[in-house]
């Protein structure tokens, strides 16, 4: 292969999401229905490291996440973060150090739509199967 | 028993009876990954306490949070010493969403036996004022954005007991002053900026091999999300009244179980002799399930009458927990440098 040609493929690989295992349930990434933004998968990976805080409106976003340990949580932290738990652990505690905290989690997929429902500013992920007209779809992982 | 005795034994009833293992909630504690081990319900909030992520103080939005770090070291030649070596608090809150403010405060700090033991210093106070994603104010006592070592140094997040000379020698590890900063989101990475000046002297300062007055600087960094990033650093600075620059390099990979650490620097004075330099690259392998091989080559080379050194440090490192290292090492060296003596170090560290 040509050098230009392992290049590009790099590229590819490391801006397509990563591949879905079967049998893995369809994760949706929803917002408020008044929020009208399109997101791209890196741009959700950069909200819910903390990199990117604030909506193109400049509202603060609010990054909800999944406890460790669910199948939705480890479905998107590897097919979104593109990383393992113990590196993401690693990642977090470097933030710590400057006083940044992860997203704030909530225990269940109906808590989350709720929120979601509720705060213009809110992100989240769901199953894919919970969604209805409360929240809008930005993001499907299938 | 008299009778403070029993008010002290009442109170750690009514404590312990009121403050119980968390239960389960639709919530965690903002900054909470995990369930707190400790909550205890308050008129301010719940108060909850989670091991790596700090006492989150109910509605407030502060956090106490802070690490510490036991060492036992022996120098080749020399006497063996343990002793604590840090134990700082970070003071967090963030009051309303654009607003961030942070100090970490050294209630211990003897990073070498042959120093004196520092307390209640003040390491480092700040505010940051966030407008944009991509434009943000930092005003105070920060740490100098050179490198990488040096802006996530604690003892906790770092792999080795020694620190390499690069990342401490040629510039002062803390700046008072001001510092824009912000990031930009090119498709599969960050891309982040920093540019800082300080017009004033060190606040709360501690001795430094330089110590700056005044500085200039900036740094750029590109950080992929495919985990591997590189950046460049710049630092003018007064040292005794003269100007010295400072350029420097760094980058971190990440592939699976392996990372690799590198970083480069070069400081000399505008005019003048004076020129020092020196990189380190550091290797890092999960070699079985929480037990890290570290292995450092590092070269630093300082003004006359001093001499180039070569160091290499070999060791492994042990997390029980995210939020606990254990670390021992050895360090080799062709020479015996003052900042950095060969032999064994090892410690215990822990983010509270």
């Amino acid at each position: 292969m040509r050098p230009a040609g392992i290049v590009l493929s790099t590229a590819l690989a490391l801006l397509m999401p990563a591949p879905a295992v079967p049998g893995e349930p369809p994760l949706a990434i929803v917002v408020h229905p008044e929020r009208t933004a399109a997101l791209e998968i890196e741009d959700v990976a950069h909200i819910f490291l903390r990199k990117r805080r604030f909506w193109d409106d400049g509202a603060p976003i609010v990054a909800l996440n999944r406890e460790p340990g669910t199948a939705a949580r480890a479905i998107f932290s590897r097919r979104v973060l593109r990383t393992d738990p113990a590196q993401l652990e690693e990642y977090w505690n470097h933030k710590y150090f400057e006083g940044v905290f992860p997203p704030t989690v909530l225990s269940s997929c109906a808590a989350v739509k709720r929120y979601v429902a509720a705060d213009r500013n809110a992100i989240g992920y769901i199953d894919s199967s919970e969604v209805d007209d409360s929240v809008r779809v930005v993001l499907k992982l299938e | 028993m008299s009778a403070s005795a029993r008010r002290a034994m009442l109170a750690a009833v009514v404590f312990f009876t009121c403050a119980s293992p968390a239960a389960p909630a639709d919530t965690y504690p903002s900054g909470a990954e995990k369930p707190p081990v400790v909550s205890l319900p308050t008129p301010i909030g719940e108060v909850a306490y989670t091991p790596g992520r700090g006492l989150h103080v109910g509605d407030t939005r502060l956090t106490l949070a802070g690490y510490g770090s036991v060492n036992l070291l022996h120098d080749e030649g020399g006497p063996t010493t343990a002793r604590v070596e840090n134990v700082d608090l970070f003071v967090i809150w963030d009051p309303v969403s654009r607003v961030h403010l942070f100090s970490e405060i050294d209630m211990v700090d003897q990073e070498s036996p042959r120093e004196e033991r520092r307390t209640f210093l003040t390491d480092r106070l700040f505010g940051d004022f966030s407008g944009f994603d991509w434009l943000n104010l930092r005003v105070g006592k920060f740490l100098t954005p050179v490198g990488r070592w040096n802006v996530i140094h604690a003892r906790p997040l770092v792999w080795t007991t020694s620190r390499p000379l690069v990342t401490r020698l040629p510039f002062d590890p803390y700046v008072t002053g001001a510092m824009l900063f912000g990031s930009r989101y090119p498709r599969a990475g960050t891309l982040t900026y920093s540019l800082y000046g300080q017009f004033t002297n060190n606040f709360d300062v501690e001795p430094a091999p330089q110590p700056q007055d005044r500085a200039v600087g900036g740094r750029l960094e590109y950080a992929s999300l495919g985990g591997w990033s590189v950046a460049g650093s710049y630092l003018a600075f007064t040292d005794a009244g003269r100007w010295r620059h400072l350029t420097g390099l760094d980058t971190l990979w990440r592939r699976g179980p392996f990372e690799l650490w590198g970083e480069f620097a070069f400081q000399e004075p505008a005019r003048g002799p004076g020129r020092q330099w020196g990189l380190y690259v550091q290797p890092v392998m999960e070699v079985v399930r929480r037990v890290y091989l570290i292995a450092r080559y590092e070269y630093y080379d300082q003004p006359a009458p001093e001499r180039a050194v070569n160091i290499g440090v070999l060791g492994l490192a042990y997390k029980p927990w995210p939020f606990v290292v254990l670390k021992g090492e050895y360090l080799f060296a062709d020479r015996r440098a003052e900042e950095s003596p060969p032999g064994v170090k090892s410690s215990f560290t822990v983010l509270f």
